[in-house]
């Protein structure tokens, strides 16, 4: 093998592993997206005593 | 006397049954009589006793001010992240597709009353304001604490935070969303939560290589590489060129 060829074989590598390198630096990366639907209910001034637990008959 | 009483008293639900669908027929005829051919059905004419209890319920039981629209809460975060980069998280209330609300009932049995509710508006009352934190142990981001901004009718808010990790791993977090209802009249400001989402963040690196140090070794190898490793198909390329330069050159000479 002889100077040119090991030269020819090592930069082909190089190319390899930095066009992975590249491309897993510049792929988009994955979001997620989360939709929830709002009510006006769920938008309402807080009651009074709404921290109480129901069966003390306070709400 | 006693045997024409027992007569009577076995007619007697027959009897209050007949009476009952008279009463019914006559009502029925007097609500139809009423009303003109040509001209609108007249509602009022139509509310049965069930209806005009149904609607006083419906108004005794005073609706709590609310905000009256349909929003919907969106939340964009990365799933992964490579190390070392600049991401954003998203967090939008933005109007839903259905918009302003008119709230209405349906009055009666017969479903023959449709009227709207008049829920207290809150707008017309306080100053409401989104309020919105991230929680994220162990991640770099901005802006910290609290984020705030008034919520206008018919309008979205949108808040958002760029997150940059420092070391791999997987982070777990909370995205708050607070309401903060403020009365114009200057009264005790009341704080609701809307929502609190969990969300999961994967960092992670490619050969111990972040995001910036990846693309910046990846650009330099693919150069050295290409010099390396392609050098007859660059010296290929070049006599390419320049025979084409020639042959263009030596046409326009003749």
């Amino acid at each position: 093998m002889t100077k040119t060829q090991v030269r020819r074989i090592i930069g082909i590598l190089i190319l390899l592993v930095s066009l992975a390198i590249l491309l897993w630096g510049l792929w988009p990366v994955a979001s997620e997206i989360r939709m929830l639907p709002v009510s006006p209910t769920e938008m309402q001034l807080p009651q009074p005593g709404g921290f109480l637990p129901g069966f003390l008959g306070v709400i | 006397m006693d045997r024409e009483a027992e007569r009577l008293w076995r007619w007697a639900p027959v009897l209050a049954l007949a009476a009952l669908i008279l009463a019914g027929l006559a009502c029925g005829a007097g609500a139809k009589a009423t009303q003109a051919p040509g001209t609108p059905p007249d509602t009022t004419a139509l509310i049965t006793p069930t209806a005009l209890l149904a609607t006083q319920a419906v108004a005794q039981a005073t609706p709590q001010a609310a905000i009256p629209e349909e929003r919907l809460l969106v939340l964009e975060w990365p799933a992964k992240m490579r190390l070392g980069d600049a991401e954003i998280i998203r967090l939008s209330l933005e109007m839903n597709a259905q918009g302003q609300l008119t709230p209405t009932v349906l009055a009666g049995g017969n479903g023959i009353e449709v009227e709207p509710v008049q829920i207290p508006n809150l707008y017309a009352t306080h100053h409401v304001v989104a309020e919105a934190r991230l929680d994220l142990a162990g991640v770099e981001y901005t802006p910290s604490g609290d984020v705030s901004e008034a919520l206008s009718p018919g309008r979205p808010v949108t808040f958002i935070w760029s997150v940059r990790p420092e070391e791999i791993g997987v982070y777990r977090g909370t995205v708050w969303l607070h309401l903060r209802f403020a009365p114009l009249d200057g009264g005790p400001e009341s704080r609701s939560v809307l929502s609190a989402q969990l969300i999961e963040i994967e960092v992670v690196n490619f050969l111990g290589l972040g995001g910036t140090a990846a693309r910046i070794f990846g650009s330099v190898g693919v150069v050295v590489g290409s010099v390396l490793g392609l050098d007859n198909v660059l010296s290929w390329l070049w006599k390419l060129v320049s025979q084409r330069k020639r042959r263009h050159v030596g046409t326009e000479m003749e």
